[in-house]
């Protein structure tokens, strides 16, 4: 089944051609990696997909919904974390859950319900009571992943989930993932370490706005007989003519 | 209703765990209250003045006595002949001079006026203007204490009666002046903030990706300021009316529908702010330069609308402290009713409509 399909999507500002022509299809429960260098255009792209940016052209359809006209049912069938650190400091976690579940319309007895389970998953049953600004920076991560995907999306985005967090906590965030990818939850990751990228089921690579490069790790690897991700991120990013700094 | 009811505990959250910001927003209006209406009063007391004495008569002596023994006017000495008293005024000793002609005092006889001459220092106008009316109260009091005023042919005697505030105290025009202040602080600034603190750190960015509609969010932000403002016009009217005295002679109710007309206006003006200011400085000063300052200057607080000139007159008419503080002096100090003020209630109630639609029209549900 496909959550996300895009054909020839295109978002100018003037006549700057952020991302041009993107075409892709997302199934259930994939993780599929949205690599590019800095400027590349996938926050760009990232937004047109979350209802957050209108397309200028092309077509596209997340969770069913066109993302021109039904752009509000777009948003209640996602899960978003953002590149800036996503939660509110001030609250603890169970209020953060508790914050995000009544957004997405959850009932209180829902979220009481499914409330406990998280935290345990978490393994803050003796954190819970604690702000979240007072948690290590890679439990926080792991809360707001928690936090995007608690009222059960079909899709959640992630712009640069594990920027700044130790490669432990990383892989931890990884793990959870692939919990989430096993429940049918579809995971959209843009990441800047490419030992991440091979944990993808697929990794599409944005050089200029476009897409030089889609298919999974194994694939991409072959084809530009390398060894590991890192090469063959270089290869396609180094012909970029543009922001990469 | 459950979206909004979880938003709007979120933000009371927010505001509790901040204490010092919630302590300033409940000393503020008293601290400020403080300052205005004892520090920048526009009562003059211990005014340093001389006497040039020429008549020397039991007259002039007594009513010498007399304002010496008055809390306003400070004794500085005597002066003999113009040039001590002009040197006086040159060293800056005094700022007022009284000066008895030969022959004050006793019976004005053939429908003679009795003359005192007064010098005063009018670097200052409005105090020079209060000295002089405060010197000139004293000597007709004296003048009546000794019936002389009564006396036909002293020509015609002005009897004022000041309405509403008889012993011209400054803090009962103070008082709505700063409930108009304190409201704007509380419910642009602080509101304003609020949203665009939520763009700094990176959560606006998640909200919007939330199925919120801007109106939610704007309504869950105004909530709890809208609280906070209403205890602070509590305390506000309380203690002005407790230790200062300023009495609420209107109907209560109609003051409490104005307070929250305005609120209402204010918060929707700090989420205009909100929705152009990307940062808080900016929206801070967005706040306090474009509207505490007018609130300040062109509402009437300090300079009275009626003597601005033109063009700032015209421009006051935009500044909405300046229909909340004409009403409230009226429904407070005058106690008029409804009748009286519903055309600033009408324009109040306009603008607030005005600033809602633009701000929710304008809160970007994309980026």
């Amino acid at each position: 089944m496909k959550v996300i399909e895009v054909h020839n999507l295109c978002k100018y500002f003037g006549r700057f051609g952020a991302v041009r022509n993107l075409s892709f299809e997302v199934v259930k429960g994939e993780i599929f990696g949205f690599l590019g260098a800095n400027g590349a255009g996938k926050t760009t792209a990232m937004r047109m997909l979350c209802g957050l940016l209108t397309p200028t052209s092309g077509k596209g359809r997340v969770a069913g919904f066109d993302v021109y006209r039904e752009s509000e049912k777009i948003k209640r069938s996602i899960g978003y974390m953002s590149q800036k650190f996503s939660l509110y400091e001030d609250l603890t976690t169970a209020e953060n859950l508790e914050l995000f579940g009544g957004i997405y319309g959850m009932g209180r007895k829902e979220i009481k319900a499914k409330m406990a389970g998280v935290i345990e998953g978490l393994e803050l049953e003796a954190g819970k009571a604690l702000l979240v600004g007072s948690l290590p920076e890679g439990v926080k991560q792991k809360v707001a992943f928690a936090v995007s995907t608690f009222h059960s999306p079909e899709i959640v985005f992630l712009d640069e989930p594990t920027a700044g967090v130790d490669p432990i906590a990383r892989r931890k965030f990884w793990e959870m993932i692939y919990e989430a990818a096993n429940r049918g939850v579809t995971s959209f990751v843009t990441t800047h370490y490419m030992d991440e990228a091979e944990y993808c089921n697929r990794v599409s690579i944005l050089v200029d706005g476009e897409v030089r490069a889609l298919a999974s790790p194994r694939e991409l690897k072959q084809k530009f007989g390398a060894s590991s991700m890192q090469e063959v991120f270089f290869a396609l990013a180094q012909k970029a003519k543009r922001g990469v700094s | 209703m459950r979206t909004l009811g979880s938003f709007i505990k979120k933000e009371f959250l927010h505001i509790l765990r901040d204490p010092l910001s919630l302590l300033m927003m409940c000393l503020f209006p008293l601290v400020q209250m403080a300052v205005l209406s004892y520090a920048v009063s526009t009562e003059i007391k211990h005014i340093p003045f001389v006497v040039m004495d020429e008549a020397q008569s039991a007259d002039s002596r007594a009513l010498v006595e007399k304002l010496r023994g008055n809390a306003y006017f400070e004794w500085v000495g005597e002066v003999k002949g113009p040039g001590e008293l002009e040197g006086a005024f040159r060293k800056g000793l005094c700022a007022m001079g009284v000066v008895f002609p030969p022959g004050f005092g006793g019976e004005p006889l053939r429908g003679d006026v009795l003359e005192v001459q007064v010098l005063v220092d009018a670097s200052d106008p409005n105090q020079a203007a209060a000295m002089a009316n405060y010197l000139q109260a004293e000597v007709m009091d004296h003048l009546r204490a000794g019936g002389q005023a009564k006396e036909p042919g002293s020509g015609i005697v002005t009897e004022v009666k000041m309405l509403y505030n008889p012993q011209l105290l400054s803090s009962f025009s103070i008082v709505p002046g700063l409930q108009g202040m304190v409201l704007l602080l509380i419910c642009a600034t602080m509101t304003s903030i609020a949203v665009v603190r939520e763009k700094e750190l990176g959560t606006m960015e998640v909200l919007l990706v939330s199925p919120l509609r801007p109106r939610v969010i704007i309504i869950a932000k105004a909530i709890p300021y809208v609280l906070v403002s209403l205890v602070d016009v509590a305390l506000i009217l309380v203690l002005s009316n407790v230790a200062i005295g300023v009495p609420i002679r209107g109907n209560l109710a109609l003051l409490l529908a104005f307070s929250l007309v305005y609120i209402f206006t204010s918060l929707s003006i700090g989420m205009l702010i909100s929705t152009i200011a990307e940062t808080q400085q900016t929206a801070m000063i967005a706040a306090g330069v474009g509207l505490m300052l007018p609130a300040i200057l062109l509402s009437g607080l300090v300079f009275p609308v009626e003597s601005m000139p033109g063009a700032l007159r015209v421009l006051s008419h935009v500044v909405p402290a300046r229909w909340f503080i004409e009403a409230l002096r009226d429904v407070m100090i005058k106690g008029l009713g409804f009748e009286a003020v519903w055309r600033q209630f009408l324009i109040l109630s306009g603008m607030c409509a005005f600033f809602t639609v633009v701000s929710i029209k304008k809160f970007k549900n994309k980026l």
